[in-house]
């Protein structure tokens, strides 16, 4: 067990720079999910913790020792790949067992390290089978029996979970899981999935362009998100956001672009008269009867309905927003209905490139 | 059966078919009636084949061809499966370097011939001018007069013109191993050798088997180098079986006594690679 912690790094391939100073911390026993788009840097900063890749400046130390000089075999972690990257022509057993031979455990040990492992992960029937012969769920269990059999300080898994179907991605999700509350061992996950991030997480790295955006516990980040970009990718059906100004009036309201005014919460004193981005997650945002005070018309442009609920697409304030219902919805596209934010919940960004969050 | 229920690839394979039925299946029938025959065409039954069996020399023969195409694919194999997993590396100007490699291999067969019979000459090659340069021999060796070093030179004349073949194959296949099956057992604790040892030649273990096979058959037939350089001399000592053939057919004419030679190798090949195949096959189940 060990903490992992990041100071200044800096990943270059040649003149591009994939991380600009990355520092991050990882406690001992905790469960970290690494989450960004596509090409953010999120395996680079994995594999270079693996010792896969150099670091071209700054430091990573793994259990309080530097490893940045360190080979991958060295630093005592173990990593499953997003292909599992199983060795093709060994069996179950002998995947399990080559790291543990490769560092010359003796034999009895490596017997019950795998035994172990194999029942706990409900491998036991497949012990003698080759990669070729299993399922990718199969094939996921493997992979990850190979790091645990070596019980590692640390453990790196790199999307292990996308090549999956739907429902198997949850249920492993729920294994992976009750595996790290079982062996208690530091990890690093990374996905791009962020529903993966919130249920599994005891704390997300949001990353965007090699840069983190913000570190925090997950419904930390769902309530109170950095900016705008963490506000957007954390949650599904996204967050909306409604460009505008808010005006120095009292009661003070936001007014959008298309002029529909939305009453602010009083001492909202931070936001006098500035073009902002507010925004209002799906399901704070509600179907309202006429002569509600504070509504605003929206017209419906699409229904998509999951069973337990529906989500509601909107054309209001100069833009699309989404709504979610907790029923079954019986409204009808063209409609025009009346919404209201929950004044509590409105969040408010600055509208620069930055887009980060007015504190009120 | 109506030409409508012939499946339609039969149509397609046909005319191939008929190609190789002239040009393979008409020739080695004709050599089987060679074999059973006199000079005069009459026939002959087995007397063809019980002299060819019967001369002092066969057995020599068959021991050089087996010495010959063992040590050729040995080394063939063992330096191409080197050049090829060092050719896979990084390094700065590797591509140069893959290219010089494969020199030996497109260069005629008869060139690399006649130069290595250069070099490898008693009085003026340079193999020995160096040699005794550097001290390592105190006067010439007769590489290609000397019994005991002939079939050695030979094979490693034949190494060094296949080996690229062999690299080239190895590279392509490694090429196909992905990524992350190295950074896996890395992570696990590999040193450069396990990695060549459990992931690069299991990996490799088709292409390998199907190399081999061709080097095989290639050394078994392979007549340029030996023909060219010693033509099978020192009496004999580089003497194997198909240049045996060709010199009884074509400067002998003894062409029913070559027709049966050729039979009696042709069953003996067959049955060297109807094993491997069986052996192949049965690993490929595994
Ligand atoms: N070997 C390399 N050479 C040059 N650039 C690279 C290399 N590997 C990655 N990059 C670049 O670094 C950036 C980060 O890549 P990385 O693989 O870490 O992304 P990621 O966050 O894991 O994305 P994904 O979710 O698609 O896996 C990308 O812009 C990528 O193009
Ligand atoms: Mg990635």
């Amino acid at each position: 067990m060990a903490q992992v912690e990041l100071n200044k790094v800096v990943k270059k391939y040649g003149a591009y720079e994939a991380l600009h100073e990355v520092d991050m911390r990882v406690e001992n026993g905790e469960f970290v999910v690494l989450v960004g788009p596509s090409g953010c840097g999120k395996s680079t900063l994995l594999r270079m913790i693996a010792g896969l890749e150099a670091i071209s400046s700054g430091a990573i130390s793994i259990g309080g020792r530097v490893v940045n000089d360190i080979r991958p075999k060295e630093r005592d972690i173990a990593m499953v790949f997003q292909s599992y990257a199983l060795y093709p022509h060994m069996t179950v057993r002998k995947n399990m067992s080559f790291a543990l031979k490769l560092a010359s455990v003796p034999q009895p040990e490596i017997d019950a390290a795998v035994e172990r492992a194999a029942s706990i992960l409900g491998l036991g029937e497949l012990l003698d089978r080759r990669p070729k012969q299993l399922s990718g769920g199969q094939r996921q269990r493997v992979a990850m029996g190979r790091a645990i059999v070596r019980n590692p300080q640390v453990f790196l898994f790199d999307e292990p979970l996308s090549n999956l179907d739907a429902k198997l991605r949850v249920q492993m999700r729920a294994e992976i899981r009750e595996l790290h509350q079982r062996l208690g061992a530091t990890t690093v996950y990374v996905t791009h999935d962020q529903i993966e991030a919130m249920t599994m997480a005891d704390k997300i790295v949001v990353m965007r362009q090699g840069y983190i955006e913000q570190i925090g516990h997950p419904l930390e980040l769902y309530d109170r998100p950095a900016n705008l970009f963490v506000a957007g990718f954390i949650g599904s059906p996204a967050m909306n956001f409604i460009e505008g100004e808010t005006s120095a009036a009292s009661p003070q309201s936001f007014v959008a672009k298309d002029g529909t005014s939305i009453t602010l919460p009083a001492g909202s004193a931070a936001l006098d008269g500035r073009r902002v981005i507010l925004a209002i997650r799906p399901e704070d945002l509600a179907v309202v009867g006429d002569g509600t005070p504070d509504a605003f018309a929206g017209k419906v442009v699409g229904v998509e309905t999951t069973g337990p609920e529906s989500v509601i697409l909107l054309e209001t304030c100069g833009t699309r927003v989404s709504l979610v219902l907790r029923e079954r919805a019986s409204l009808g596209v063209g409609q025009t209905v009346l919404l209201r934010a929950d004044p509590a919940k409105l969040h408010f960004f600055e509208s620069d490139d930055h887009g980060r969050r007015i504190i009120m | 059966m109506t030409s409508r229920n012939i499946s339609p690839g039969l149509w397609f394979i046909l005319p191939t078919m008929l190609l190789l039925a002239t040009l393979i299946i008409y020739p080695m029938l004709s050599t089987v009636e060679l074999s059973l025959t006199d000079s005069s065409g009459a026939f002959a039954g087995m007397r063809n084949f019980n002299v060819a069996i019967s001369a002092p020399s066969t057995r020599l023969i068959l021991f050089n061809t087996a010495y010959y195409v063992i040590g050729s694919v040995v080394f063939q194999l063992l330096l191409g499966i080197l050049a090829g997993i060092l050719l896979n590396q990084q390094f700065a100007g590797r591509s140069v370097v893959r290219s010089l490699m494969l020199i030996p291999w497109v260069v005629p067969g008869i060139v690399a011939a006649m130069t290595w019979a250069w070099m490898f000459h008693t009085d003026y090659g340079i193999i020995n001018y160096m040699l005794m340069q550097l001290g390592i021999i105190s006067e010439p060796v007769g590489w290609l007069t000397d019994p005991d070093t002939v079939m050695p030179a030979l094979i490693a004349v034949n190494a060094w013109k296949m080996f690229p073949f062999v690299a080239v194959m190895v590279l392509a296949g490694l090429q196909s191993v992905p990524d992350e099956l190295y950074e896996a057992v890395r992570v696990d604790g590999a040193s450069f050798w396990h990695e060549i040892w459990h992931i690069m030649l299991p990996q490799l273990q088709p292409v390998l088997v199907s190399v081999t096979l061709l080097l095989t058959i290639w050394a078994l037939d392979g007549i340029t180098i030996i023909y060219s350089i010693t033509g099978g001399g020192p009496a004999n000592r580089s003497m194997i079986f198909p240049i045996q053939i060709y010199v009884q057919a074509f400067e002998y004419f003894e062409f029913n006594r070559a027709a049966a030679m050729a039979v009696l190798y042709f069953l003996f090949i067959a049955v060297i690679i109807v094993l491997y195949m069986r052996m192949f096959a049965a690993q490929d189940k595994d």
